[in-house]
């Protein structure tokens, strides 16, 4: 799948460069100790704002729900479909979410539910990007 | 909530461009006609109207051009961006703008050719531009559209209260069975549950193609003026007792962390406006719930609180939708099938209902004289509307209302 290749901002930058060094890295609130993706500038669970730091995360989680892009008109990727679209819940903290075309799912075949790992996807020259997979 | 705006404020003035996918206009005509024919409605001239805002999506013409194609001379104007729930808001920045004492008479205008030219699923130009923000999160895995992007919140439902698409495809026959009765509908054919389950998957499980809105060219526009001066109109002037909007919910990123998932922002908005207005669900005669896709509907008609949490599978399918039923809703045919308009048709439409003259295929419509027979081709008026409502939908977390009283 030729997935589009993110430009990232100030503020997901560190995101990014964590990815292309295959790592899963989230903001964290040293006040609240909460976890926060996608990054922002302030924490928004408890509002502080100078409390954030980048934490490595271990990358597991679960399948949440999912849909499945039948007739989308994003040309890039219209070629894929029927391509799934998944919600992954991180279990770290089950308030964080992620997207996920579940590389390897058939269409319409995704176990919602089941565990899944963070993996890597390279999508341009040095530019990797995170993704999820089904683990038995 | 204490104001003393109530009932201060109305619309004295409704109009819009013929609906179609092929204006062969530009949207500076379309808008300069539009407004003409609001003014026309209300009884207005040029040298009466001296306000205009408008919404846009980087796919409008700015009021600057369309006041002097009119001849007007504003003492207030402004070009907001914005989607759907626009339409509501406005309604309230034109009366803070009368009451500042910035002008006296605010025409808010939309005019998008949203087939024929810039389609808001984003295609062409659009998909291929460069993507920053929120949208470096959920670009790459082809998750721009709309009915994509607010699609979770309505699979998270499904799963929660073991919603069916079927139960969804409920809102779209509601919604034809009303355009059947309006000669301006895009799509005028009843469709039945069956038709909307054959027509082809556009997301699964959330929308088939007749689950969608129609992407439309046209421009619509309404008049808001004092009470006071509306009594020297030409209409039955329609009383603006609430507005909200645009209200949001925390986390406006939809997905990713933000606590309940299938709460939208009417869950926010509607205390705000019950209470602004003094009146409960039950003294609302008539409804207009933005149908971007007939999730939205389900979503906001629960969280406004016209049926609990989980039950809008029911409601939708109790009557209570339809023309005849406890609130009716998009009695045009609103999004799913008279037009597409970012919100103002369906604002429109509860002016007509609430001056009694809706343009159905009655022989004596504009006279107030109806058949209350809602079969097709038929009546579409409600029987002694008296106090309307309106839901906009921005986006999960975004979202207006209005409630107006004759």
């Amino acid at each position: 799948m030729p997935k589009i290749i993110p430009v990232p901002d100030e503020l997901s930058k560190p995101f990014w460069d964590a990815v292309n060094e295959r790592r899963l890295s989230l903001q964290r609130c040293t006040a609240c100790s909460k976890l926060q993706y996608p990054p922002k500038q302030i924490c928004q669970a408890c509002g502080s704002g100078d409390n954030l730091e980048w934490k490595d995360v271990e990358g597991k989680g679960h399948v949440s729900t999912y849909i499945v892009i039948e007739d989308g008109r994003l040309n890039r990727r219209m070629p894929d479909q029927p391509y799934n679209l998944a919600l992954i819940t991180l279990d770290e903290d089950t308030s964080v979410n992620f997207y996920s075309n579940l590389p390897g799912i058939p269409p319409y075949e995704v176990p919602v539910g089941a565990p899944v790992k963070v993996i890597f996807e390279e999508v341009g020259p040095n530019q990797l990007i995170h993704e999820w997979q089904v683990v038995d | 909530m204490e104001t003393s705006l109530v009932g201060k404020y109305a619309i004295v003035g409704v109009g819009e461009t013929e609906y179609s996918r092929s204006s062969g206009r530009t949207t500076r005509a379309m808008g300069a006609m539009a407004i003409q024919r609001a003014m026309a409605d209300a009884g207005l001239d040029s040298t009466q109207v001296d306000g205009m805002l408008s919404y846009h999506s980087g796919d409008s013409t700015p009021s600057t051009s369309i006041m002097y194609d009119l001849g007007l001379r504003p003492n207030f104007y402004m070009d907001c961006s914005g989607g759907g729930s626009s339409s509501e808001a406005l309604i309230g920045l034109a009366m803070g703008a009368i009451e500042a004492g910035m002008c006296d008479t605010v025409a808010i205008f939309r005019s998008m050719n949203g087939y024929s030219n810039f389609r808001i699923g984003g295609t062409g130009a659009r998909a291929a531009s460069g993507i920053s923000g929120l949208d470096l999160m959920k670009r790459p895995y082809g998750l721009i559209s709309a009915v994509q992007q607010f699609a979770f919140n309505f699979t998270k439902h499904m799963a929660t209260y073991g919603v069916k698409s079927e139960d969804l495809a409920h809102i779209k026959v509601a919604h034809s069975h009303h355009a059947s009765n309006n000669p301006k509908a895009m799509m005028k054919q009843r469709v039945t549950v069956q038709d909307v389950m054959d027509s082809r998957w556009i997301i699964r499980p959330v929308a088939h193609l007749l689950d969608c809105c129609l992407e439309t060219d046209n421009a619509t526009c309404v008049i808001v003026t004092s009470a006071e001066r509306a009594k020297n109109l030409k209409q039955t002037p329609a009383h603006i007792i609430g507005v909200q909007g645009r209200g949001t919910k925390p986390g406006g990123d939809f997905h990713f962390q933000h606590g309940n998932m299938g709460r939208v922002a009417g869950h926010y908005v509607g205390p705000r406006i019950f209470d602004m207005a003094g009146i409960k669900h039950d003294d609302v005669d008539v409804t207009g719930c933005y149908d971007a896709f007939t999730y939205t509907v389900m979503l906001q008609l629960e969280d406004y609180g016209w049926c609990k949490k989980g039950e809008g599978k029911d409601y939708v399918k109790s009557g209570a939708i339809n023309l005849g039923g406890k609130h009716p809703n998009n009695t045009s045919g609103g999004h799913l099938c008279e037009a597409y308009t970012h919100g103002m048709n369906m604002v429109i439409e509860n002016v007509r209902q609430l001056r009694g003259t809706v343009d159905d295929y009655c022989p004596k419509a504009a006279d107030g004289v109806h058949t209350y027979d809602y079969s097709e081709g038929g009546c579409r008026q409600v029987k002694d509307a008296e106090v309307s409502m309106n839901m906009g939908w921005g986006t999960p977390a975004v979202g207006s209302a209005l409630i107006m009283r004759k």
